[in-house]
């Protein structure tokens, strides 16, 4: 098989102040075909939005990449010169963010702000208009001549949308890119976003902490927890049957359609931070499965093309099978 | 637009009128200026003919609504000391004080933009710091003393420029150092300041993500952010730095309206010193109209009106 597109191995960041550092992603892998989705779900904190960042080349200034390998294309982005990924940013690996309301430029109109991505990719009014036109706007001239403060935060997020993708990378990471949406809105821009990944055969990565952004884009999750990927799989089977006990709870915790439960699950405890991690599995003190063994460090466990980390999975196992009945 | 400038226009009238009334209560509290004009040896008679005669013996309600109905028609009484309008003295004197002003306008604003932005691109490094602690000196530094140091050395020990007084570019080189520096100190610090607040904004994080060069996102995403606070300070800057160049004026001899009030006050030629404070009082009030046009050209969201 060739290389994917992105592959992260057993990434390490973490913040040095001084000479101490302290690590928030801790060991994580996972791995991005062309064309492909992939979600990165986990709680606040648990390091998916700075993997994210990382792979851009974009981590603040207080977090650097301390451990492990980034390839983008065979190329080693942690080994690359600032001035070679800033080459990348753009017309090969784009970005959406979360905030739609701050992220764009409030003095520049939306047309300046495009012409600048587009620019970088060769890209001219030609295509910035047919862009704006896929992502839904009406009237494309108009929009040009507007500025940020005249548009809504569903706007504006389809303009950060069309402004990654104008350059056609062949990468767009999104972090959290519906969160600050109405509900409504949410549901659009995630289908925006699944059309385009198809048409313009973009591969995808997209961090959140919802389950049904997931569902609804995703071909692939990888879930976080506290620094590292405790579980990975095709999105259809994961959330159908989890493999780690993280995952099933954070699927007990989320309402569904049809939900006949009386009251939502919710999970005890909260993330341990980063000077709480050691060699055993960081799920355990708020896991029901837990038992002496999780202080030991949780084998990978791989089957076909799903994979964990943890002990139990035969007792959770049984546990789904039980509830089934 | 036409109607928000006529509204601000209208507005500026009640300050206007105030400033007016302070300064012609002043002047009376200091005391009339009778004996001053006929010198030591007038007789008691020709004091009272002359107090009668410029009106100092009427009620001061109407003394004050005299003075204001000359004052609406440009009158501002004659300068005893020059036996001229006291209005077209000061008027003459401006450009000599605009060009002082705006000359170390644009000193600090060339010193303070590239200084400012730098040191916030490096914050916490060498350059920060140093700039930090140049700019605390530099504002620390009174501009009298500042004048009289750099006369000392580059006029009388060095002797590369003219010690002072006007007429030639040498001599506008010191006064508007003098009168510069603080005020530079003053932007570079804002400078600083503005970018880095902006340069950690989302927007700054999306412009580097689409892989724009480093000197577009500062000079271009970060600077025309940075432009609203820094034109507003530089423009209240401005109206201070009119203050200095009153003191700058005295020390460097330059004929401007400075030098012009600070005499006139030691002289107690009274119809001068109202003129001039008047003529200023208007350039303070005519350069916050200008900056809020200025920021309406520059920042679609604010909405005059």
């Amino acid at each position: 098989m060739s290389e994917p597109l992105l592959k992260i191995q057993n990434l390490q960041v973490s913040a040095t102040r001084s000479s101490a550092k302290l690590p928030v992603v801790d060991g994580a892998s996972l791995s991005i075909e062309r064309g492909e989705r992939v979600a990165l779900v986990g709680e606040s904190g648990s390091g998916k939005s700075v993997t994210c960042f990382s792979a851009m080349g974009l981590l603040p200034e207080s977090l650097q990449v301390t451990d492990g390998s980034i390839r983008y294309q065979g190329s080693e982005l942690t080994a690359l010169g600032a001035e070679k990924l800033r080459r990348l940013r753009g017309p090969e690996i784009a970005m959406i963010y979360q905030e739609p309301l701050t992220s764009l430029n409030p003095l520049l109109t939306i047309g300046a702000q495009l012409k600048e991505a587009a620019g970088r990719a060769k890209a001219g009014r030609r295509e910035i208009l047919e862009m704006l036109d896929r992502v839904g706007f009406a009237d494309p001239p108009r929009i040009l001549r507007q500025r940020p403060h005249e548009l809504s935060g569903g706007m504006r997020q389809r303009v950060m949308i069309a402004m990654a993708l104008v350059g056609r990378p062949k990468l767009l990471l999104a972090d959290e890119p519906t969160t600050a949406l109405d509900v409504t809105i949410q549901s659009q821009v995630l289908k925006l976003m699944y059309d385009l990944s198809y048409d313009l055969d973009t591969a995808v990565l997209i961090v959140s902490h919802d389950l049904s952004v997931v569902r609804k884009l995703a071909d692939t999750v990888h879930v976080m927890y506290a620094g590292q990927v405790v579980e990975s799989g095709p999105v259809k089977e994961v959330l159908a049957t989890p493999r780690h006990p993280y995952t099933q709870a954070l699927l007990d915790s989320a309402p569904h359609m049809g939900d006949t439960r009386d009251r939502l699950e919710s999970i005890p405890g909260i993330v341990p931070t980063p000077d709480q991690w050691d060699q055993g599995c960081r799920f355990r003190s708020r896991c029901p499965l837990a038992t002496e063994q999780c202080e030991q460090r949780p084998p990978k466990v791989e089957e076909d093309d799903r994979a964990s980390m943890c002990w139990h999975i035969d007792r959770l196992v049984a546990r789904q099978q039980e509830a089934a009945v | 637009m036409g109607t928000y400038i006529a509204g601000r226009l209208a507005q500026m009238i009640p300050t206007l009128l105030l400033i007016i009334t302070i300064v012609f209560l002043l002047v009376y509290i200091v005391g009339d200026p009778v004996s001053l004009m006929l010198g030591e040896h007038a007789t008691p008679e020709q004091v009272a003919t002359m107090r009668e005669a410029m009106g100092l013996n009427d009620p001061l309600l109407v003394q004050y609504f005299n003075y204001l109905g000359s004052v609406l028609t440009g009158d501002f009484g004659d300068s005893y000391r020059y036996n001229q309008a006291a209005l077209p003295l000061v008027l003459d004197r401006i450009p000599a004080t605009l060009t002082l002003a705006i000359g170390a306008i644009l000193l600090a604003l060339v010193i303070a933009i590239p200084l400012g932005v730098w040191a916030a691109t490096r914050r916490g490094g060498v350059v920060d710091s140093a700039v930090s602690s140049l700019s605390v000196l530099a504002k620390a530094m009174p501009n009298f003393w500042l004048g009289i140091m750099l006369i000392l050395l580059f006029a009388v020990v060095l002797q590369w420029l003219p010690v002072s007084g006007s007429g030639s570019w040498a001599h506008l080189v010191l006064p508007v150092v003098a009168l510069g520096t603080g005020t530079a100190a003053e932007i570079t610090r804002l400078v600083r300041s503005s970018m880095v607040e902006i340069l950690s904004q989302d927007y700054i994080r999306t412009a580097r993500g689409k892989g724009l060069r480093q000197r577009v996102v500062v000079y271009k995403h970060a600077l025309l952010n940075a432009f609203v606070p820094v034109t507003s300070i530089t423009i209240l800057q401005f109206s201070t730095l009119l203050g200095g160049a009153l003191i700058t004026e005295v020390v460097f001899s330059w004929p401007g309206l400075g030098q012009l009030l600070v005499n006139a006050v030691s002289m107690r030629d009274m119809a001068v010193v109202q003129a001039a404070v008047f003529v200023i009082a208007v350039m303070v009030l005519a350069l916050s109209l200008i900056s809020d046009l200025l920021f309406k050209a520059v920042d679609r969201r604010i909405s005059l009106g």
